[in-house]
């Protein structure tokens, strides 16, 4: 991706702490919502699942698509902040 | 396989299954299980498309092949043929119950080059014409099925007809070769027995040495195992076009006849060596057929079924591979170390040869022969005797005295070198005279002396032997280089005043001395390179030192600044304001540390002057003595409202010095940041001057920039702004400069901050301004610091003015910009509706934002609506005969900070109209919007439309009805298609409820903020 979103660039530009899911790229408040009642409530933990999932795009996505229904770009741009996120502090 | 089966499997089926289907293993947990079952369905549906394509391809072989009639068991062999000759692009996929495979993929889809295999098994040798006549079809049709079988019952005659046919996109280039290939065929029927080739162009030339070798074999031993040239056939794509058709025909009868003999070895040799020219992986397959004719050759025809059966199967297995690489490694291991052992042996020579010559190397061997004697010849005058000649004759006695003299000379010599260097190595004239006396038994000291001498002529002559001569003031040192005597004449001449004696300057000291030596000297260049290291290292460190200890007195400032500016912004809030200098040293630096911490708070000092623009350095009068005192100005009262001033920063026009602004703002320390992104984190105004600390998102470093220079000879932009009020108008003061800043959207100045300009602007020395406040003196007013209470009051009372101009001024509603101004100090009715519905928990200041800083200028629906709004008021006219005029912004009579601007009063009737155009509803009548859900705010029954109660439009309705005091309200939607409307009566309980609500908004929220703004 050429661009990344000013959220990305946040997101990417420190270790994620405590962050909240909405932090993620491409989680927004609704998103974010429907994560959190899906037990995942921080960034971290949905790193973790990331992380089982290997990294790989297209698991991630399918993910992404079934516990909150993300649309693909959504689930696109949080694979990609936390990928680059990984890239930069794992 | 199904989806159902999917979802029953457990974690560890799941996964098994996955892997079954050669997907990477993944954790499966309760969160990726759902993924996991996803993916692995959408596997096994591939895997089932795939599937169904190979059964396919295993139909049209199966249908393809008409004459595989026994041979089950040749299966097995096809299969691996096929592995070990098929073309490389060939599928190798096995139909269990195929007994015949061709492969229809290459055949049909590669014209050029396939080698073609068929080894036809048959019980009778009727057999083989019809496989000969397939063949001809093979060649007629072009086709190139392949057919391989090959019997397992040894009892039976076999007829093995290896078949390569090379097939070419010249079929008419083969057929016409016909001749050639009939004469071959010939005499496979006629005795069964024949080996022939086939070639059409190039096969048959002589020059080919295959074609020898086949002649040989054949006129040899015709009958015998023919094995084909698919290599030779791969080779020559590009160049010929051979069709070669070999056919071996065994019968039982002569069964022996398939042993080769060693006439075939060349050619299978050949056949290898060609092979090995060819890739890897042809290379293994060809290996293994190899293996097959050895097979032949050692078992003979009846184990030939069976033992090729294993010989491929093992092949296959890649056994054969193995064992290659098994031997090609012993082979580069034997080699290697032979070349090994050849090096050691060439290492070890010259190791001894080296030893040898070394010690052989002696000075100290007698020397006898081989050295040049000046003799005396006394007819030259330039012989002189003693001096640089001797007699013949005394020659052989000095030479004597050398040799006697010489291994002392080299003991010392090399005892000096190594044992110690306090030992002499020279031998003064009286040591080599009482030497010789005491070893040699010599009296005569004289005949000694005499012989020293013409030896000392002789050393002149023959450097070669080692021995010099020296001569030193005394005997004490040993002798160096520098002492040498140059000549014989110059020794004489010295011969008084200096001791003379022989050395052996550069003897061969034993080894283990140079060693000894070398080690030495080595340790010594360590110990001195060593020394320059821990040098550096050292310098490396003290720098080390110096720069942690100059980033600790560094840190020790700033945290003095800190304190003094946390001190100073304590101290502001006070009276009387500002702290004298002393007095915040000794507040913040114990009094045990204050000497120690001197220097530190001179730096801090300094620093605050040089760097704080926050801070003023004044000199007050404190107790009747001066003092230098520093007063915070970062935190002076900016507000006007008498809060604590926000340092937030408020969009707004600045009156700012640009050139200096963006110099100053360029000037951004960053901290290697690539990307920097600089925001306004705060502003601290003061009137019109502001100071903003810019802070960098990426590096956080922070930067403070002035709107204008502080000490430029300009009028102080505040004095100037007031000045230039006074001057404007001889009246005008706060409220006007406030006006006047509210209209160009500039933060104004306080009005404690302009009573202190006031005073100022008038004490202000006339020369120095551009601003000449003379008129001021007549222009005095009585501007009292307002505060929040009465800035509020004055506020309300200009709410109150004008209520009915502002009605007429703003009939344009949104053309006339006074409707705006008018707006934005009050609630309208259109946000009414948001207020109340307004949840405890909203953030009341953003909607007060959005409400007075909105930035929305409309879209496509909103213009829609306006567009369409006198549409809808005609047809409104034309429907109920009512007569519409427009309003302007309706002020409440009571309560100022209310209005409304309703879309038309209706003539004559205490009413007025509110349109609605609902964009989306634009190609519907309003029942079918009703029903598409295009509209929400509205029922729709049997013609009649009900507004919900509980919508904003509602309260907006209801808050236009008590705003402008009408007794009720049209409520009109249309659509191009349609109108309707609902009259609604104004309700008062509502309104009730709603103006506690809308004035505790306005007052708790709203109303500071405008002030804040004003």
């Amino acid at each position: 991706m050429a661009n990344t979103s000013q959220k990305h660039k946040n997101f990417v530009a420190e270790p994620m702490g405590d962050k909240a899911v909405t932090e993620l790229a491409g989680v927004g408040e609704v998103l974010g919502d429907r994560l959190a009642k899906a037990g995942f409530d921080q960034a971290c933990v949905v790193l973790g699942q990331f992380l089982i999932l290997k990294r790989n795009q297209e698991l991630f996505k399918e993910w992404m698509k079934d516990t909150c229904s993300a649309n693909s770009k959504q689930a696109m741009d949080c694979w990609q902040c936390l990928d680059d996120w990984c890239g930069e502090f794992l | 396989m199904n989806n159902i089966d999917i979802d029953s499997l457990s974690d560890a089926e799941l996964r098994t299954k996955l892997i079954e289907y050669g997907f990477p293993i993944m954790p499966i947990t309760a969160t990726t299980r759902q993924v996991m079952k996803k993916k692995l369905s959408l596997l096994i549906e591939n895997k089932n498309r795939v599937g169904s394509t190979d059964g396919r391809r295993s139909l049209g072989r199966y249908s393809s092949e008409e004459e595989t009639d026994d041979e089950v068991k040749a299966i097995k062999i096809q299969k691996n043929r096929r592995v070990t000759m098929a073309a490389p692009t060939s599928s190798t996929t096995i139909k269990p119950v195929g007994k015949f495979i061709s492969n229809p993929e290459v055949g049909t889809s590669s014209p050029n080059i396939e080698s073609r295999r068929s080894v036809t098994t048959n019980k009778s040798s009727t057999r083989t014409s019809r496989i000969l006549k397939n063949a001809r079809d093979a060649f007629d049709t072009g086709s190139e099925s392949e057919s391989d079988v090959i019997a397992s019952e040894l009892s039976e005659p076999m007829d093995i007809s290896l078949k390569y046919e090379d097939t070419y996109n010249d079929l008419p280039n083969t057929r016409r070769s016909t001749p050639i290939r009939s004469s071959l065929y010939s005499p496979i029927k006629s005795s069964d027995h024949s080996f022939a080739a086939t070639k059409n162009v190039s096969f048959a030339s002589p020059s080919s040495r295959y074609s020898t070798s086949y002649t040989e074999s054949s006129s040899a031993l015709p009958g015998s195992l023919a094995s084909n040239y698919a290599a030779e056939a791969l080779s020559s794509i590009r160049t010929r076009t051979p069709t070669a058709c070999y056919t071996t025909v065994s019968p039982a009868s002569t069964r022996s006849s398939i042993d080769l003999n060693p006439n075939d070895t060349p050619f299978l040799s050949n056949f290898t060596k060609r092979l090995s020219v060819l890739s890897s992986n042809k290379k293994t397959d060809y290996d293994s057929q190899n293996d097959l004719v050895k097979e032949h050759d050692t078992n003979g025809s009846t184990m030939f079924g069976a033992r090729s059966y294993l010989a491929n199967f093992r092949a296959t297995r890649g056994r054969d591979p193995i064992y290659n690489y098994k031997s090609r490694g012993n082979d580069s291991g034997k080699g290697s170390f032979v070349s090994y052992a050849v090096l050691v042996v060439a290492a070890l020579f010259f190791i001894i040869l080296a030893i040898v010559y070394l010690g052989m190397r002696s000075d100290t061997s007698m020397i006898t022969s081989g050295y040049i004697s000046p003799i005396c010849n006394f007819h030259d005058p330039q012989n002189k005797k003693g001096i640089n000649c001797i007699n013949e004759d005394q020659v052989q006695n000095a030479i004597n005295l050398l040799n006697s003299i010489r291994p002392e000379l080299h003991k010392k010599a090399v005892a000096h070198r190594c044992v110690d260097p306090t030992i002499k190595p020279q031998m003064s004239e009286a040591e080599i005279v009482s030497f010789c006396q005491s070893n040699y038994g010599i009296k005569d000291a004289v005949m000694i002396r005499n012989d020293l001498k013409n030896l000392e002529v002789l050393l002149f002559s023959n450097p070669g032997w080692g021995v010099r001569l020296a001569q030193t003031e005394n005997n004490d040192v040993a002798v160096t280089e520098d002492n040498l005597a140059k000549n014989m004449e110059t020794a004489i001449f010295n011969l008084d005043k200096k001791v003379t004696s022989l050395v052996f300057l550069n003897p061969d000291v034993p080894y283990s001395c140079q060693v000894y030596n070398y080690v030495t000297k080595a340790l010594y260049t360590i110990l001195l390179i060593a020394g320059i290291f821990g040098i550096l290292f050292l310098l490396r460190y003290s720098f080390k030192k110096f720069r942690t200890y100059e980033k600790k007195q560094k840190d020790e400032v700033n945290s003095i600044v800190d304190k003094i500016l946390d001190l100073l912004q304590n101290a502001a809030q006070e009276e009387p304001g500002y702290v004298v200098i002393n007095h915040a040293r000794d507040a913040i630096l114990d009094i045990k540390d204050r000497q120690a911490k001197r220097k530190f708070w001179e730096k801090a000092v300094q620093s605050i002057i040089e760097n704080e623009s926050r801070v003023r350095l004044e000199v007050q009068t404190v107790q009747g003595e001066s003092f230098e005192v520093w007063r915070w100005i970062g935190s002076a009262n900016l507000s006007m409202t008498g809060e604590e001033i926000g340092t937030k920063y408020r969009p707004g026009r600045r009156i700012v010095d640009v050139d200096y602004f963006t110099n100053k703002a360029f000037k951004f320390p960053h901290k290697n940041c690539k990307t920097p992104e600089v925001y306004i984190k705060c502003e601290i105004r003061e009137g019109c001057f502001s100071t903003y600390i810019l802070e960098c998102k990426q590096c956080l470093e922070q930067h403070t920039v002035h709107s204008e220079d502080p000490e430029s000879d300009l009028l102080d932009v505040n004095l100037a702004f007031v000045g230039g009020m006074s001057k404007i108008a001889s009246n005008s003061g706060l409220y006007q400069m406030n006006e006047l800043c509210s209209f160009m959207h500039i933060p104004t100045i306080s009005g404690e901050n302009f009573e202190n300009s006031w005073k100022k602007i008038k004490e202000y020395p006339e020369t120095k301004t551009a601003v000449t406040p003379k008129v001021i003196e007549k222009a005095e007013t009585t501007i009292l610091p307002l505060d929040y209470d009465e800035k509020m009051k004055t506020f309300l009372q200009e709410l109150e003015k004008d209520i009915g101009v502002v009605e007429v001024l703003t009939q344009d509603q949104r053309n006339a910009e006074l409707w705006f101004q008018e707006r934005k100090k009050r609630l309208t009715a259109s946000n009414f509706g948001r207020i109340i519905k307004l949840r405890d928990t909203t953030n009341r200041e953003k909607v007060v934002n959005n409400l007075l800083f909105s930035t929305f200028k409309g879209n496509f629906a909103t213009k829609y609506g306006q567009d369409n709004e006198p549409n809808a008021i005609k047809d409104f006219e034309q429907m109920t005969g009512k007569i519409v005029k427009k309003s302007g912004l309706i002020i409440h009579k009571d309560h100022p900070f209310l209005a409304a601007s309703p879309d038309g009063l209706i003539v004559k009737e205490n009413a007025l109209v509110e349109v609605k155009c609902p964009y989306k509803a634009q190609n519907s009548t309003i029942e079918e919007a009703v029903n598409k859900g295009e509209i929400t705010y509205v029922t729709y029954e049997d013609g009649k439309l009900t507004l919900k109660r509980q919508h904003e439009y509602y309260y907006q309705v209801q808050g236009q009805l008590h705003v402008t005091g009408k007794t009720h309200c049209y409520f009109v939607v249309w659509t191009p298609k349609g109108l309707a409307f609902e009259m609604i009566q104004s309700d008062d309980d509502c309104w009730d409820r709603m103006f506690d609500k809308l004035e505790k908004f306005y007052f708790d929220h709203m109303l500071p903020e405008i002030l804040r703004n004003v």
